[in-house]
């Protein structure tokens, strides 16, 4: 049987309410280096954003997470990256992990276009000659080839989009998670990403995350709805999962 | 890899923890160079000269120090050089130890951006910063060096031991800054305290002015003071000078070997435990 690209276990994740609070317990945690594998106690300010997670995403699926705002969808895709810690539980990790947000906050808008892929594609974790390799491709899907060495601050909101995206499906990740990255695309190429996604879905698993009804009925093929951080509902009937998520707004 | 409440997946054992680091920084190769190419040519990314600033910003301090030495604005004892060569390269030693703390101290919090969309390894950013260190180090060192010659100092064969008696001092400063960097994550007004301490620190070592100064206070503050032989060691090997004072040398450098050694266990330990709290 084959090894899921992501494993989340009985995952649990708070936050601090209080800025200052925050701040004392950062200092605590740097200094705390016994673990325990009991459920850590709130401390004063805390709450769970997350509670009691279980996920697996394998090669070939694309996990569409529907949620209204704040339900924890952000947060969990955050933990499973890893820029986010873990409060309890455990999340395994195998393979390259590659993200298209709403909005791109790594590139820089006094460097090329060009420049800009070089280091993002460096973030993903790809090696000199692959980044080369496919420099290529990303140009020519994004369609930036006549302003690759123009500064990407001069780009529209479309290119940067378009940008973003295609490091991301050709950094050729195990594990692709978009978070309304395609929100801001016009029609035509969210098309293009749709098609390109279904070309690969079997060398990748996707973690969608989206408020368009209509990306989940296309491209997932599993569906999971979260309320109040937590899981409340896992299925394969897309339709259904859409439905009950909707019934709840 | 293992994302637990406990750990990251960090070996306890001791060469397992250096192996594990080891092969971070050679897994993100190309990622270093990036980073280290954005740091370089970031700042200067909007200037007419462009990277020639790199060379530039060095020549404008050296002239700085030259017309107040010509002014005789100093007059700081006894030098075995004319003394506007030794506090050029006085001074080019004490910014390689603080230029470690000066970037390692913000190395997490200024990845806040990229750290959310794409997580990488820290050994990677830790190294880019240590690497910026040494390339901001070496532009001035070249600078001064053929000021030295011009001045008529005529260095001997002992000089080349002048980088690897460094490296006791860059261990101190690589530590200090990547604690820092911790600590920075949490509450910036212990940064900034740091930072203003930095300049008292350079005060309390021989930098400006030589080992051999009237007051028996700051007598005792250079005796006990580490820097003191880390820098006084090398700058003595560069310019062939008397080199004194290995017991105090060595011990020095023994105790900046277990302060980096402890101060990376401790970072890699905390880091990503905390590191969310740069994105608030």
């Amino acid at each position: 049987m084959e090894e899921p690209i992501i494993e989340v276990t009985g995952v649990y994740k708070k936050f601090c309410t209080s800025l200052k609070l925050n701040m004392l317990y950062g200092l605590y945690d740097i200094f705390h280096f016994t673990g325990s594998d009991k459920l850590p106690p709130l401390r004063k300010k805390e709450f769970w954003a997350l509670q009691d997670i279980n996920l697996n995403i394998k090669r070939g699926e694309v996990v569409g997470i529907i949620g209204m705002n704040g339900a924890g969808k952000t947060t969990l895709i955050r933990m499973i990256m890893g820029a986010f810690p873990v409060s309890h539980g455990q999340i395994n990790v195998n393979g390259r992990i590659s993200t298209v947000f709403e909005r791109s906050r790594a590139f820089q808008r006094f460097y090329s276009g060009i420049e800009n892929i070089r280091v993002k594609c460096a973030l993903f974790g790809m090696k000199s000659k692959e980044v080369e390799e496919c420099l290529p491709a990303i140009l020519e899907f994004s369609g930036i080839e006549n302003f690759a060495d123009a500064p990407f601050g001069s780009y529209s909101a479309g290119m940067r989009t378009r940008v973003n995206f295609a490091v991301s499906i050709f950094s050729n990740p195990d594990l692709l998670i978009i978070d309304e990255g395609l929100a801001v695309s016009d029609v035509q190429f969210r098309r293009q990403c749709i098609d390109v996604i279904k070309a690969r879905k079997e060398q990748m698993g996707v973690l969608l995350i989206s408020h368009n009804m209509e990306q989940f009925e296309e491209m997932a093929t599993r569906l999971i709805v979260m309320e109040k951080g937590r899981i409340t509902c896992e299925t394969d009937d897309i339709a259904y999962g859409i439905k009950l998520a909707t019934s709840k707004r | 890899m293992r994302l637990t409440s406990k750990s990251r997946g960090f070996s306890l054992g001791f060469f397992q923890f250096w192996r594990d680091r080891i092969n971070a920084v050679r897994k993100n190769k190309q990622l270093i160079w990036q980073l280290l190419y954005l740091s370089l040519t970031d700042q200067y990314k909007k200037t007419l000269l462009g990277s020639f600033w790199l060379i530039l910003s060095p020549i404008l301090s050296i002239l700085i120090w030259l017309i107040m030495n010509y002014s005789g604005i100093y007059n700081p004892g006894e030098t075995t050089i004319p003394y506007v060569g030794y506090i050029l390269l006085s001074m080019s030693i004490w910014l390689f130890f603080a230029g470690f703390f000066k970037h390692l101290a913000t190395a997490v919090t200024e990845s806040g951006r990229m750290l959310l969309e794409a997580p990488f390894d820290m050994e990677a950013k830790l190294v880019e910063k240590i690497l910026l260190g040494i390339i901001s180090f070496l532009i001035p060192l070249a600078l001064n060096i053929i000021i030295l010659l011009v001045l008529g100092v005529h260095f001997q064969w002992s000089a080349l031991l002048f980088i690897p008696t460094l490296i006791p001092l860059m261990l101190i400063g690589i530590s200090i800054g990547v604690f820092f960097s911790l600590i920075e994550i949490v509450f910036n007004d212990i940064y900034l305290v740091v930072n203003q301490g930095m300049n008292v620190l350079m005060f309390l070592t021989p930098v400006v002015y030589t080992n051999n100064v009237d007051s028996p206070l700051l007598q005792t503050v250079i005796k006990y003071n580490p820097l003191t032989y880390l820098i006084s060691i090398p700058r003595n090997y560069l310019v062939g000078a008397p080199v004194e004072d290995w017991q105090g040398y060595w011990i020095s450098a023994i105790l900046a070997l277990v302060l980096f050694i402890a101060v990376i266990h401790f970072f890699f330990n905390s880091v990503y435990k905390i590191v969310e709290r740069i994105f608030e």
